[in-house]
Order: C-alpha cells, then structure tokens, then sequence
C-alpha cells in the first residue's frame, strides 16, 4: 500500500511538473535537456555539478551569470530559456538527497544517486521489477516528465536498474 | 570523441581518477569530487586512502612518472633567498607526520536553509589521514622570510579552462611557520595518490582542507593574501551573524580559517530498525581544528538530558576522536539520538545551524533517526 501511495504520488507530483513547468511555445524538457548538455557541461564540468543544486530562479540566474563571466558560451537567446529549466528541473523544492541509504554497488550506480535520488525516495525504484524494456520506458519516461539523464549514461542507467531490479 | 562527450560518458571521471576506485559518493565527475559515506567513515579512526573524501576544483593534472620525479617547488616572493627545490632537495630537511582530520568547508552544506549553490555535501566530506613530509617551517627559514611578508600565496599544478579562475590560495605567515604546517609527500606512509595531490601537497592541519593545496608547485611569499577569487570571494564566512537567506556585502566576510567543534554519528545509519532488548553502540567522530576534544555528549530524549559518551583511545593533535555511546532503549518507538562535542576552547556544537551565503561551517548538534520494535 506504501509503495503504491509513493508511485502515485510521484507521478501526481511529475505530472505536475509538466503542466504547470512549461507553456506549449516553450522547448520541451527533453530538448533543453540537450541544449544543458551542449551548453553548459563538458568543457569545465560534469553534468552532475548542475544536477545536484537545489536553486530557485533568483539562484540560477546568479550562477549563469558567474559562468558567463568564467567563459561559459551560453547565447543570449538561450539564457532566459536555460534559466527556466534549471530552475524548474533542479529546483529549490526537491527533497534532501539520501544517498547515505545504501544502493547496490556497480556501473551505473552514481548515475542513479546523482540523477534518480536527487529528485525521489528509492522506494520509487526498488518496489519495482521490470524488464530492459519496461525500465526503458521508465526512465524514457521520467525524461520526458522532466528528469535529467545524462544522454551518453541513460543506456548505464538502464542496465543497472535491470541488473539490480530486474524480472 | 571529443571532451564534452567524453566528460558525458563518465569515462572522464575513470580516467582523471587514473584507475584509483574508491567507493565514494560521485558528487561531481568533472572535476572530481567524491563524499565518504558514513558507514565508510565508521570502520577505522585512520581513514584508509581508498575511503578518504575528495575535493578539486579544477580538473585533475596529468602527472605521469617522469613529471613527479622531476618536480620542482618554487619558494620566492619577501624572501632574502629565493629557493627551488626537487622532492630530493625537501627530503632532506628533517622529516615529520601528522594525522590530520581534513574537512572540506562545504562539508553539510546540502542542509543550507535556504539552499546555497556549490557542492551539495552532505556529512561525509571529512576524513582522517596521517601525512608525512617535512615542516614548511624549516624551508621557509632557509628561505629567509623578510619583515615584509605577511602571508604565503600557494599554487597547484593544476590549471582552469577558459575564464575559470586558478585555484590559488593563502595563509597568514604566522600559520605558514607554524611547526606543524607541513609540505608532505606521503599519505598514510605511501606516496600521495594522484587525486589527494601526487607528489607534494600542504598540509595545513586544523584549518578547512582548501587551505591544503593539491599538487603544489610554488609558493611565493607576498604582503598580502592572494588577490583572487579563492580568496576574495569564495572561502569566506560573515564576520556577524546573518539572517538566513541575507545578503552579505564583502567587506564584511572573512576567510574561513581553522576548523570549528563538531560531531557525526557514522553508526548506526539514518533509519535502522532494532529489536527491544538489545543495547544499540551509537558511534561517531568528533573534532575541532587546531583544539582538543575534551568530551561528546549524547542525549536519547531529545535534548531533555545529557550523558558523557565515551571517547576513544586514539589521539592525536590534529585528529578526530572516536565516541561511543551504549543505548538500551527503555521501550519501543522512534528515537532521535544526538551528538554535542565540547572542545579544549569551551567551545559547544550550536543546537542551531548559523546560515551563510556559502553554506560553510555547518556544525550543528548531529542526530540520528532510528526505529525500535517489541
């Protein structure tokens, strides 16, 4: 009964999330997700020192700024845009982390702390069994609800919730 | 590939680590930034160097063999005899260790209300480890530092991308010729891994780790403390107390320096379930800088009372000590058990955290949820 609450839950609150996060003119999560990844990561950092913040919009604008002025090549046009989406997908209003609860170790396992946990309870994931395919859709799923994933590690992410919860 | 996809692969993070696996949380895999988990932490008062908490700020340097054995540290600046010295040349001067309990800054900063961007540390940024070199003192002396030099303005070998400021720091002069500073080449008596700072780091004991520089090739010796952005900017704490969420103007911020008193529980983990009956050892660590830790109390009711724990055997100057503490519940229920540290400085954990915009010195009385069942 547990689990179901929390599935259900989570999936009022993502649902959300995609009504209220974005106007129909707006880019989609998954294509400012790519515009992060090509703007934002991979010259000084990792996509995983932005997904772990917790700001609000005030809070992003300021970081943007301090990036720009370090050398970030972020467009003008795009800087409202990515603002928006940091703040909506990396929000102040996301729980604590948990990542001192023990997850399986393996390939793939920071993916799953860093993205997954960031945003909500294990019990999410390990109340679950499902195939590759079903945890494909899963997290194809979450991505277009809003999560971040990595494109280069959502194929990890999916071997190791198959590996760890699989049927 | 090219490095924004290679940083996306993950596979950065493999090579920048250079084969070393420790089993840590990845707080950031570009630059490297990984957290020990509590449970880790728990298992020895020396932390081994595979446990040992990571923190870089600019992406890790290649320093293959051949660039470690032709190392050089320069030393100039307000100095009668400006020096530059292989790892030879400082293996000469006569050789010290000390067992250092390194915390990052940041280190609980995820627990900032409101948030505060920078990396979302929870407890386990901190760690223990004995570092042998020699004292920076006896270099300095050689040296000869001149009336005029106040501070020493340290550099890595490491270097920003871009706009990126370098990671530059600075200490007083008065801590630089401290006894116990020392230039250290050994970590937990083998040589410095890649990561932790090969071949020669600082070790500023007492004071928040980045103080500590990584790979370091030069120090210069200067009137002032660096003029940067690690110094003038980030690493800084208000010189009042703020509200939350204030803003602080920075003339009104100062370096953080030494280490505050503090506690952690490391066992048992958040959320564990006993049976009524058994006596559960709560335990953790316990620390305070460049001061002693004279006592940890514990308290099972929620602050209503307070018992001495006991303080483990294993001391040394600039370590944490072990605390352990045998609770037999007196029935079943939720209990919330909490850590108070009091230092050799009078000094007591606060039962409230004091924000700052930086989410810095987080030191507040540490607690632990568990669950007893009939």
């Amino acid at each position: 009964m547990l689990n179901r609450k929390f599935l259900l839950f989570g999936g009022i609150f993502l649902a959300a999330g995609l009504v209220f996060g974005q106007t129909p003119q707006a880019p989609s999560n998954a294509e400012m997700a790519k515009k992060l990844e090509t703007t934002c990561t991979g010259y000084c950092h990792g996509p995983s020192l932005i997904a772990q913040q917790r700001l609000d919009r005030n809070g992003w604008t300021r970081e943007i700024d301090k990036m720009i002025r370090w050398g970030a090549g972020v467009a003008p046009a795009d800087k409202d845009l990515l603002i928006n989406y940091l703040a909506r997908t990396f929000s102040v209003t996301r729980p604590l982390p948990n990542s001192f609860k023990a997850v399986p170790a393996g390939k793939g396992s920071d993916v799953f702390q860093t993205y997954c946990l960031a945003c909500h309870d294990d019990r999410l994931v390990t109340a679950r069994r499902l195939d590759k395919a079903g945890w494909t859709r899963q997290v194809d799923d979450m991505i277009k609800l809003g999560a971040f994933v990595p494109s280069a590690r959502k194929d990890e992410l999916i071997d190791y919730l198959t590996t760890n919860w699989g049927r | 590939m090219n490095r924004r996809e290679f940083f996306l692969s993950g596979a950065g993070l493999m090579v920048q680590m250079q084969g070393f696996k420790p089993n840590l949380i990845v707080r950031s895999d570009g630059p490297i930034d990984l957290e020990t988990p509590l449970s880790t932490l728990d298992k020895a008062w020396l932390t081994p160097i595979e446990n040992h908490y990571v923190r870089c700020h600019l992406p890790t340097p290649k320093i293959d063999d051949a660039t470690a054995n032709s190392w050089t540290l320069t030393i100039d600046g307000e100095v009668n005899t400006p020096l530059k010295l292989t790892l030879d040349d400082l293996k000469r001067y006569r050789e010290i260790s000390q067992t250092v309990t390194l915390e990052c800054s940041g280190n609980g900063r995820v627990y900032a209300n409101p948030n505060v961007p920078g990396l979302q540390w929870e407890k386990g940024a901190v760690s223990n480890a004995k570092w042998t070199g020699v004292s920076l003192r006896d270099v300095l002396t050689k040296a000869g530092v001149k009336p005029s030099g106040k501070h020493i303005i340290m550099n890595g070998h490491d270097e920003p991308i871009g706009s990126v400021p370098d990671f530059v720091r600075s200490i007083p002069i008065e801590k630089a010729m401290h006894q116990d500073t020392l230039l250290a080449f050994k970590m937990n008596d083998v040589e410095i891994p890649l990561i932790h700072g090969r071949p020669l780091r600082l070790i500023v004991p007492g004071w928040e780790a980045a103080s500590s520089t990584k790979w370091l090739v030069s120090i210069r010796v200067a009137p002032d403390e660096a003029d940067n952005f690690f110094m003038k900017t980030a690493y800084r704490i208000p010189t009042y107390n703020v509200a939350p969420g204030a803003a602080v103007d920075p003339k009104d911020m100062v370096p953080y320096t030494a280490l505050d008193v503090k506690s952690i529980f490391t066992a048992p983990n958040d959320d564990s379930k006993f049976k009524l009956g058994n006596a559960i050892e709560l335990r953790g660590f316990a620390w305070a800088g460049e001061a002693d830790i004279t006592r940890v109390d514990i308290s099972t009711d929620f602050g209503r009372t307070w018992t001495a724990a006991d303080l483990g055997p294993e001391k040394a100057k600039y370590a944490w000590r072990r605390f352990r503490y045998s609770f037999k519940p007196p029935k079943a229920g939720f209990y919330q058990p909490l850590s108070r540290a009091t230092d050799s400085q009078g000094r007591i954990q606060p039962v409230v955290a004091n924000w700052n915009p930086s989410g810095y010195l987080h030191n507040v009385i540490d607690r632990v949820r568990i669950n007893v069942e009939s």
